[in-house]
């Protein structure tokens, strides 16, 4: 049986104990929370947890392991018992405890080097105290030391199991080496069948726990006659650290032939059964049985009269259970001890009685499988839809012979998708495994900050890809980390803003449009995109015009930048150095995308989208320079076909960089062959620069590709004629941004088997992966994210710069950017507004200052005659009333100060992000209007109107 | 005396081995996808029933100069550490390269193989004409030639 | 060694198998229903192996001794077997009696 002693025995071992930390952890906070009003099943999870962790953590002599956890269970019992309450006090250190275990288990060989010493005193500590001050506990009649309780739950034991029989000191020994006690049931033929002798059964059990009775249900053996024909039954008492299911394993016996005994509950856990109800239960026959062979038992016993080992105890089963009708017993000899423990702890546990007693059985249908064997599977699922492909490529092509070929093919095709499809949902993983770690780290928190936080989780049951579900924790965690630590307020200042002192926290998870949505929802403060603006011009990320040009959504997406989180904002708490572009760049490879939602004073949303799967991917596939690559098609949003015709009025070039303008918006233009290198074939090699009468030559002779549309880009005048060379643009997304994607050739869209790059290909940033076309050649998979990085365009130059441009073009933006606003009057009855940060200087002043030179108006101005613009006198808008004794003068940026514009009263200033009506704008010097503080008002733009009054706007000399 | 074993293979005219324990087989020349941005050495990726392989060039990675893809050239795929770890855990092979994947070294034509024992290789001589010593091994004289060993973690590793 | 209410004395071979517990089966009936013994004592002195079917043929007998009332008694001298006897929880059922073989 050494063998069994392996590694994949030990890896058996982790894997489970893996499970059953992370199910302690949602257990012990529900205890937290629900204190003594916890369902027991909770606590008896727990402990049952712990407990198996302990005995086969001492089974395979892991030390450190078998030490802590052992506190932990003896602490766990003392809850169960009702002897200590579990208040937080409590379930900190055993919090702590699974934290310390979860990291002995993360690494086994180095276990032993963890340290676990202080919590471990932490345990012990309470456990001292614990038991003597507690006096709530409904049963403290009796002792509730612990060592004192021991024997005396051992002689219930032994009273409880009339037909099997241990010495006292043996149970004991069994315990304190953190045995559990289990009912083997052997039939003869297991042995004969396996031409198993009585000493290797014997050898076999001592090597996985000890031997303490065996009990031969007698009538199944028959009597001399009949003995060797029968299958007889027979039973062992069995104490083993291994759990009942490794058991199976290690002893080749099927699991329900395996019955928990767990002697440490009995006598005060009315859920476990004794071994007369785990019998009937087994089947019906054995329960006769059994009884009767009680009854020939102690006849025998009487007759031989020489092997008792311990006086008789009461058998209490026929009390609880009426259906166990258990032949008469003698009278009990001893009433107080087993009754009086016995009936408090059925009130207080009256219900689980029909539960079976293995807490697993829901999952017995379900079987574990290596990882390494399903992506062997899925490695193979993968060949297959590649060989599929192959075949569906060569069979179109002899479709015309008309053979039964094609049905057969579709079916294959059929089947193979499908076989693909299930295979992939092996892989799939309810995201609960990652979300379940967050009530913990949010309890922590919450602590930590002395903030009160509830988490709400929806979609647990949501199912990921699990190398998608891996790569999500990190992510995750660094939201909910942010969420508790900077968006939530304390209480007190929550209760000044009117809201709830208790933070909320949403965790959802859903499906939409074939892809997860993950959202992180705060009812916290919100991003002020100003503080976060003004933060990334401290640290140089941005510069002042871009912030100038940016959105709010721009300015909030700033934190994403890497070197946003600086160790200003990044408290002990939440912060591991690891900043919100780490957060991005994790989804981003996922092939996911992160949006944000905030709004100041009421919350923030984080939504990020993923993929299902990653494994396989329809894809689009492209080609460049004969070479092909593939396009995730979930990056991609359409695809253009420019004619050479339209190049001209399509693509135009904005600052450094081409764009494409589709349906009104502006599309920052890639070349793929630029981006890969590839272009040198169809440059001159010598300079590298393309010469127009080379590209002339190449455009007359070959079928023109796209190669040269930067180049045409340049010169467009001169190449506006070409002809036939139309171009291919994939329009992709990279999160909330799009760029156009030129390449030479586009092929079919191909189901593609993703493939990881190796390591030596790490460098290669513009690839995602690798995989195996239809004709067995090897394709790059693109990578969105990495092209437009490595590209050097600059979305948001881009971005700033469309939006000047259309400003500036068509003079009626669309302009929803939030700004301030000068109000002002200039007839009473019409409001104007004019952006405060165009304004130089406003200054009152009275109006017999005003000097006239023919229909012009000036005002003396530091030394200066500064010309003054009425607007009447520009606009169709009514003149200021004539009465006024003092106006306004309101010099614009525009132009440097040479001039004045007059108002005649200052209403306010307003901060808005109103969209401009531009029906009104018809006059050069309106923007446009809007309704603000619900009135109709004209939008000023100083520039246009100082160019109608006749002053330039570059120079700063005053015009005449 | 412990006898080993070496595959070999030409660059140029140049004769070298590599243990045969670490080679999982050797291909004519596959089909090759270029991959662009990657370092020099590396020739691209080949399609081997199903799994994707990173063919390296020998020659270059050696400062040889690139090979020339002809009806010679040959594939030589080496085993991963996946596929080596039972002949680690049984001690049969004392090569620690860390090879995560699939990995390919293109040569120019191969040879016998070659088995001598342990005493036969020589240290490598101080001169060994363009090749840089940390790659090599050792060598064998043969009857008329001589065998020079490569050595597997300086050629795989610490490539960047 | 025909009267009735005699005891029974029968020696058993090295190997109690399969086929030595049919051999043994067939002569314990045989014994059993033309000695009518009051008692029967198993000689396992020399006996170190035992399988499955052996075991049987104990349980067998001690199930039909019990019927008769008729009492058993086991010689066992090997250590192996008698912790073995020991472990199964045989000596419970039946008297075991520990023979030193030099003794």
């Amino acid at each position: 049986m050494d063998s069994l002693m392996d590694e994949s025995l030990i890896q058996e071992f982790l894997t489970e104990s893996r499970e059953h930390l992370s199910s302690i952890e949602p257990d012990l906070l529900t205890l937290e929370k629900d204190g003594a009003n916890t369902d027991p099943e909770i606590i008896n999870r727990v402990f049952r947890a712990i407990h198996s962790i302990k005995g086969a953590a001492g089974f395979f002599g892991f030390e450190a392991l078998k030490k802590l956890s052992h506190v932990m269970e003896n602490l766990l019992m003392q809850i169960r018992e009702h002897r200590i309450s579990p208040n937080p006090a409590v379930i900190e250190p055993l919090l702590l405890g699974v934290d310390k275990l979860n990291l002995m288990v993360g690494d086994i060989q180095n276990s032993e080097t963890v340290p676990y010493m202080d919590v471990a005193e932490r345990l012990e500590t309470i456990l001292a105290n614990g038991g003597a001050s507690d006096t709530s506990a409904p049963s403290t009649s009796k002792t509730s030391n612990n060592a004192a309780q021991e024997p005396q739950t051992a002689s219930t034991m032994s009273g409880h199991s009339n037909e099997f029989y241990a010495e006292p000191d043996q149970l004991e020994g069994c315990k304190s080496r953190g045995q559990s006690l289990f009912a083997l049931e052997y039939h003869t033929s297991d042995l004969t069948q396996n031409q198993q002798s009585p000493f290797t059964l014997m050898e076999q059990l001592h090597s996985f726990g000890v031997v303490l009775d065996c009990m031969w249900e007698t009538e199944t053996f028959g009597n001399l006659e009949t003995c060797l024909e029968k299958d007889g039954t027979f039973q062992i008492l069995f104490a083993s650290v291994l759990e009942a299911d490794l058991l199976s394993q290690a002893l080749g016996l099927p699991e329900n032939r395996i019955k928990a005994l767990t002697f440490s509950m009995v006598g005060s856990n009315p859920q476990t059964p004794p071994l007369v109800t785990v019998s009937a239960a087994s089947t019906n026959g054995t329960m006769a049985n059994a009884a009767a062979s009680e009854g020939s038992l102690k006849t025998e016993t009487a007759a031989i009269g020489s092997v008792m080992m311990a006086p008789e105890l009461p058998e209490t089963p026929s009390q609880e259970s009426p259906r166990a009708s258990t032949p008469n017993q003698p009278p009990p000899m001893s009433t107080d001890n087993s009754s009086v423990h016995e009936e408090p702890k059925a009130k207080v546990d009256p219900q689980p009685q029909r539960k079976s007693p293995n807490p697993g059985s829901e999952s017995m249908e379900s079987v574990r499988v290596r990882v390494d064997l399903l992506n062997k599977l899925m490695d193979l699922a993968g060949e297959m839809v590649l060989s599929r492909n192959q075949l569906l490529r060569t069979v179109s092509k002899d479709e015309t012979q008309g053979s039964g070929l094609s049905n057969i093919v579709q079916n294959i095709d059929l089947i193979t998708s499908e076989l693909q499809e299930h295979i992939m949902q092996t892989r799939m993983q309810p995201i609960g495994s990652v979300f379940g770690k967050f009530p913990r780290v949010v309890r922590d928190m919450a602590r930590q900050l002395n903030k009160e936080i509830e988490l709400q989780m929806s979609g647990e049951d949501v199912e990921l890809d699990k190398s998608i579900i891996e790569s999500l924790s990190d992510p995750l965690t660094h939201l909910i980390r942010n969420c508790c630590d900077h968006a939530l307020e304390p209480p007190e200042e929550r209760k000044k803003a009117g809201k709830p002192t208790t933070g909320t926290i949403i965790l959802r998870a859903f499906h939409q449009d074939g892809q997860i949505n993950i959202s992180i929802t705060d009812d916290g403060r919100g991003i002020d995109h100003h503080k976060i603006g003004q933060k990334a011009l401290k640290n140089n990320l941005v510069t002042e015009a871009e912030l100038n040009r940016m959105s709010p959504q721009e300015m909030v997406n700033l934190i994403f930048l890497p070197g946003f989180s600086t160790a200003e904002t990044i408290s002990e708490v939440s912060g591991r150095g690891v900043g919100m572009d780490v957060v991005k760049t994790n989804i981003t490879k996922l092939g996911g995308h992160i949006h944000t939602d905030t709004e100041i004073g009421k919350g923030t949303t984080f939504t990020l989208r993923l993929p299902l799967t990653l494994a396989i991917i329809p894809s689009l596939i492209v080609g460049v320079s004969n070479q092909r690559f593939a396009m995730p098609q979930i990056n991609l949003v359409e695809l253009v076909c420019i004619r050479a015709t339209e190049i001209a009025s399509r693509i135009e070039r904005v600052g450094s960089a081409s764009v494409l303008r589709l349906r009104g918006k502006l599309l920052p233009l890639i070349r793929l062959a630029d981006i890969l290198g590839l272009e040198r074939t169809y440059t001159d090699p010598a300079s590298g620069q393309p010469k127009p009468d080379r590209r002339r030559e190449i455009g007359d002779k070959r079928k023109a590709t796209e190669h040269h549309l930067l180049e045409m880009l340049e010169k467009r005048d001169t190449n506006r004629r070409r002809q036939n060379s139309d171009y291919n643009i994939l329009v992709l997304k990279v999160g909330v941004n799009q760029f156009g994607l030129i390449v030479d050739e586009l092929f079919d869209t191909e189901e593609i088997v993703v493939k990881p790059l190796s390591g030596y290909l790490k460098q290669c940033k513009c690839f995602s992966g690798a995989t195996i076309m239809g004709d067995g050649r090897v394709a790059m998979i693109l990578d969105p994210g990495g092209i437009l990085a490595y590209s050097g365009v600059s979305l948001e130059e881009i971005d700033a710069e469309k939006r000047r441009l259309e400003e500036a073009q068509n003079n009626k933006a669309a302009n929803t950017t939030k700004r301030t606003l000068l109000l002002f009057h200039n007839a009473l009855d019409e409001i104007f507004a004019v952006p405060l940060s165009s304004i130089l200087r406003l200054e009152k002043f009275n109006m017999d200052r005003i000097e006239r030179i023919g229909h012009k108006e000036f005002l003396t101005y530091y030394g200066k005659g500064l010309p003054l613009i009425r607007l009447e006198h520009y606009l169709s808008v009514n003149p200021m009333p004539h009465t006024q004794e003092d106006a306004y003068l309101i010099i614009p940026k525009d132009g440097n100060g040479a001039a004045g514009i007059i108002a005649s009263r200052i209403i306010d200033t307003v901060e808005t992000d109103v969209v401009l009506d531009s029906s009104l704008a018809t006059d050069r010097g309106i923007e446009g209007s809007a309704i603000v503080n619900d009135h109709l008002t004209l939008f000023i733009e100083p520039n246009g109107l100082l160019e109608r009054a006749g002053i330039s706007t570059h120079g700063g000399t005053h015009g005449h | 005396m412990a006898t080993r074993s070496f595959a070999t293979f030409f660059i140029n005219d140049q004769l070298f081995g590599l243990d045969i324990l670490m080679i999982r087989e050797i291909n004519k020349h596959l089909d090759l996808s270029p991959v662009p941005h990657a370092p020099d050495y590396i020739r691209g990726l080949c399609n081997l029933r199903g799994q994707i392989v990173t063919v390296l060039d020998l020659k270059h990675r050696l400062g040889l100069g690139h090979c020339e893809l002809t009806n010679n050239s040959h594939n030589i795929i080496i085993k991963t550490d996946a596929e080596l770890l039972e002949l680690r855990n049984r001690d049969e092979c004392d090569d620690d390269t860390h090879i995560p994947d699939k990995v390919s070294l293109l040569v120019d034509g191969i040879g016998e193989v070659v088995s001598v024992n342990d005493k036969e290789i020589d240290p490598p001589p101080p001169n060994m004409g363009q090749v840089d010593g940390k790659y090599i091994d050792g060598v064998i004289k043969l009857e008329n030639t001589l065998l020079t060993i490569l050595s597997m973690k300086n050629v795989l590793e610490n490539l960047n | 060694m025909t009267q009735p209410s005699q005891g029974l004395t029968i020696e058993v071979s090295e190997i109690l198998r399969q086929n030595q517990a049919k051999l043994l089966q067939e002569h314990l009936c045989h014994s059993l229903a033309t000695k009518m013994p009051s008692s029967i004592t198993l000689d396992l002195t020399r006996t170190t192996d035992v399988d499955m079917a052996g075991i049987q043929l104990l349980l067998g007998l001690f199930n039909t001794c019990q019927e008769r009332g008729l009492t058993v008694q086991i010689d066992i001298a090997s250590p192996k077997l008698r912790d073995l006897f020991k472990t199964l929880g045989l000596t419970k059922r039946v008297a075991i009696r520990e023979v030193s073989l030099h003794g």
